[in-house]
């Protein structure tokens, strides 16, 4: 036999293949759902708040947190900054012959004085 | 069957079973509709027995279902993965129950197709489903991968777990045995030209 001629018969058992039968399906399937993991059920319970979760939650929630945030940032900026108008209230607070500067307490911060004058 | 679960044609067989192991419902419908047909065909050529085939089957997509959740993704295709299994299933089946006469194989030729072309290729098919239990089973399972699958080589050895030059060799020869065994019969099918 040449080979044509058994590539014709290998043609006629390729189209004659069986499909699955449905019951054959069923039990497949059954199978599946037998052996698969759950799903975890934490995707569908909300998730716990961590240390900081609950930190924010004891301040009020996120809204009232980020007002802190804002409050101490604007702190820490004019503290660096340090406008004119708080040298009075500095030289109030502390006499003029104290011998301490803010240059003094904290150095770095003297370049930024420097070009502010 | 309806194949209406099969629509997410783009999606591997690979990310299937990842979505499977992770509980989603709707990835083993996809995945057994996708792989169960090449599965069954593969081991009723191996056996020649569509009973024993669906059991083969069934426990081969139980194997699936059940390695799935320490699938190494990357390391070998499913579908390469699942034709070794059932491979090896068939193996074990093929030294239990057919030890006994291997000759048993169903007679194929049971009617003269004549000149209708449809049963002329049901008889042709059934002809070579029966000379293909003539061929020891590793020709066998080469021929049936590379020619009826329409597999490349390289995956062949792979699922056969030997050299491609060994794939090579088991098909030519299942190819020259499968011929010979036809034409001793082509006469009682009437089927006398291409």
């Amino acid at each position: 036999m040449q080979d044509d001629e058994l590539d014709h018969f290998l043609e006629a058992a390729r189209q004659t293949a069986v499909d699955p039968s449905e019951d054959l399906v069923a039990r497949i399937l059954a199978d599946a759902d037998a052996m698969q993991p759950v799903a975890a059920a934490a995707v569908v319970t909300p998730a716990k708040p961590g240390v900081l979760g609950r930190l924010v939650l004891a301040l009020g929630g996120w809204p009232a947190a980020s007002g802190l945030v804002t409050a101490t940032l604007a702190g820490v900026w004019f503290g660096y900054a340090a406008p004119s108008g708080f040298d009075a209230l500095s030289a109030a607070v502390w006499s003029a012959d104290d011998s301490y500067e803010l240059v003094d307490l904290m150095p770095t911060v003297d370049d930024l004085l420097m070009e502010g004058s | 069957m309806d194949m209406a679960f099969d629509a997410q044609n783009d999606v591997s067989d690979e990310a299937l079973l990842v979505l499977y192991a992770n509980g989603d419902p709707a990835a083993s419908r996809v995945l057994t509709a996708r792989l169960t047909p090449r599965v069954l065909r593969f081991a009723a050529r191996m056996l020649a027995d569509a009973s024993e085939a669906e059991d083969v089957a069934q426990e081969a997509m139980l194997r699936l279902w059940k390695t799935a959740p320490d699938w190494r993704q990357g390391e070998a295709k499913v579908s390469t993965w699942l034709y070794r299994v059932v491979a090896n299933l068939c193996t074990d089946r093929l030294r239990k129950t057919r030890a006994v006469g291997l000759d048993t194989v169903a007679e194929p030729l049971d009617d003269t197709p004549g000149a209708d072309a449809q049963m002329q290729t049901a008889a042709r098919a059934r002809a070579l489903e029966a000379a293909l239990q003539t061929l020891p089973e590793r020709q066998r399972r080469a021929v049936v991968l590379r020619h009826l699958e329409g597999m490349q080589n390289p995956e062949i050895a792979e699922i056969m777990q030997i050299s491609v030059e060994a794939v090579e060799s088991l098909t030519a020869r299942g190819k020259r045995a499968l011929a010979a065994a036809l034409a001793a019969r082509r006469a009682e099918l009437g089927y006398e030209d291409g």
